[in-house]
């Protein structure tokens, strides 16, 4: 079933000027979407208008089928449960002065009834859920390394157990190892979590390892949409060509691949 | 006209005297485009900033010798003049107060009206001929146009070599595309020697004559493009291979198509 839908969303920040135009978009329960294109064309707006951090001017988002804005009271706190965020840029996503048990604790605190030392186990666990120790909990954000700052910024995420999580470029800082190491391991919590992903990126080689779905933004739309694998070849738009085509070699000129 | 820009068996270690880069020897070529391949925090950077005497404080080269067609040089003889540095992130490497122009002819001292003209058509060569370029800041132009740029202020010393610290990193595939095709390019008119420090084996694959792969602060193996795809020597370029060809495999892994089925 369809988790969270974009329907017809448009957004401007100056008159004239639109950076989405009437957008529509769905994320089914599980499903990992990749969403692509160039920089400049309203991905990370659509990011924050997807998780009701901005409203849109015009058109709706739905979450579980009900307008996102709409909801109230328990509904509201459940769906600020559910969506969840993973910025770019972990180093500036932490704060410098909370060790990463602290970080991660914050949304437990919010969400969950656990006491102290409820909390601390569940802090341990998703520590070793994101590949580092129960003993980094001790530590400051200065003290690991970028890749470690995303995990730290993944296990946060992971806390309140969302149902969807928006990655925006979130492992862009990463060498592609480090990016390809770190999905992988999302994607073994996928397969014990179930839960949906939003993947923002300009990295197509990830987009079409990770994600079932791929969809090609250009102008504030969506202009080509369809299974991750394969896309390359049946992408008709010239903005989703113009991206496909740029896709770096895998091997040097003159050297057939295997 | 200098042909040769090698490094021999350069290190570098920290005040304490930790060792971060040893043994590294690189050489670039005129109209020869070195990759310099490796993981974050492998030593990379380092050993550029080593060899141009420009490391950050705290951090000493331990030895090694930079030399220009086989006459030793120390590090500031080379940087601007003979070795062009575009770096990574190009926001930080330009004065946010300045303007383009007034970068150039900080840079180049000479007469205000032969700074722009030499501006004017470096700008043409990276793609940036709009009349209205010299006159942006920083702030005002994209990663895309400021990484032409920082290229184009390269190009104005005339320097025969160009060192560029992963510079297609920040980039979408598109604007990536068009910068790995300028540099093409600038191989071709100019015969730049180039060392292109990248974490990526595509854009090695896309461009590269030849390829040195670093590890802990060593590099494991050098060899001409072409040959390291074909046979990797060492066990960590096999790896980082394998992690290659993993994301460039356009068939999706059995493990994965498993789960996609379970999920749905």
């Amino acid at each position: 079933m369809t988790l969270l839908a974009l329907e017809g969303v448009g957004k401007s920040y100056r008159p004239g000027h639109p950076v989405l135009r009437g957008l529509d978009l769905a994320v089914r329960d599980g499903e990992w979407l990749g969403l692509l294109g160039q920089s400049g064309c309203g991905k990370s707006t659509l990011a924050r208008i997807a998780l009701g951090l901005e409203r849109p001017d015009t058109g709706a988002v739905l979450y579980r089928g009900r307008p996102l804005a709409g909801l109230r009271g328990a509904e509201a706190r459940q769906a600020r449960r559910d969506l969840q965020l993973v910025f770019q840029s972990a180093a500036v996503s932490l704060n410098p002065r909370l060790t990463a048990g602290a970080s991660i604790a914050e949304p437990l605190r919010n969400f969950e009834p656990l006491d102290r030392r409820g909390r601390a186990a569940r802090v341990a666990e998703l520590l070793e859920m994101v590949g580092l120790r129960p003993e980094d909990a001790g530590k400051l954000p200065g003290q690991f390394s970028g890749g470690q700052l995303q995990r730290i910024c993944i296990a946060r995420a992971l806390a309140p157990t969302p149902r969807l999580i928006v990655m925006d470029e979130a492992v862009s800082s990463l060498d592609l190892v480090g990016q390809a190491r770190l999905l992988d391991l999302l994607a073994g919590l996928r397969r014990s979590l179930g839960t949906a992903c939003l993947f923002i990126t300009h990295e197509i080689r990830l987009a079409r390892r990770f994600c079932d779905r791929v969809a090609v933004m250009d102008g504030g739309r969506i202009v080509e949409e369809g299974p991750a694998a394969g896309i390359e070849s049946m992408a008709r738009h010239p903005a989703a060509r113009a991206l496909f085509d740029a896709v770096l070699p895998p091997l040097p000129p003159g050297m057939a691949a295997r | 006209m200098t042909r040769l820009l090698s490094i021999e068996d350069l290190a570098v270690a920290t005040g304490s005297g930790r060792p971060l880069v040893r043994g590294v020897s690189l050489t670039l070529r005129a109209g020869r485009i070195l990759a310099l391949l490796g993981e974050s925090g492998c030593g990379k950077s380092l050993s550029l900033l080593g060899a141009l005497d420009a490391l950050p404080p705290g951090l000493r080269r331990m030895g090694g010798v930079v030399a220009l067609d086989g006459r030793p040089c120390a590090g500031r003889e080379l940087r601007g003049g003979i070795v062009a540095t575009v770096l990574q992130n190009p926001r930080e490497a330009f004065n946010p107060l300045l303007t383009l122009r007034a970068h150039a002819r900080e840079t180049l001292e000479v007469r205000k009206a032969e700074a722009d003209a030499r501006l004017a058509s470096a700008l043409a060569e990276v793609g940036l001929d709009d009349p209205a370029v010299p006159g942006l800041l920083p702030g005002e132009m994209s990663g895309g146009m400021l990484q032409r740029a920082m290229i184009a202020l390269a190009l104005i010393r005339e320097a025969p070599f160009l060192i560029a610290d992963e510079p297609t990193t920040d980039l979408d595939p598109v604007a990536r595309a068009r910068l790995m095709d300028l540099l093409a390019g600038l191989r071709a008119r100019r015969g730049l020697g180039m060392l292109l420090v990248t974490h990526d084996l595509g854009v090695a694959a896309r461009l590269a004559d030849e390829v040195a792969v670093m590890q802990g602060g060593r590099i494991v193996e050098t060899a001409p493009t072409a040959r390291l795809f074909a046979a990797p020597a060492h066990r960590h370029t096999r790896d980082l291979l394998a992690a290659h060809a993993m994301l460039c495999a356009d068939d999706r892994p059995p493990a994965k198509t498993a789960t996609v089925g379970a999920v749905a």
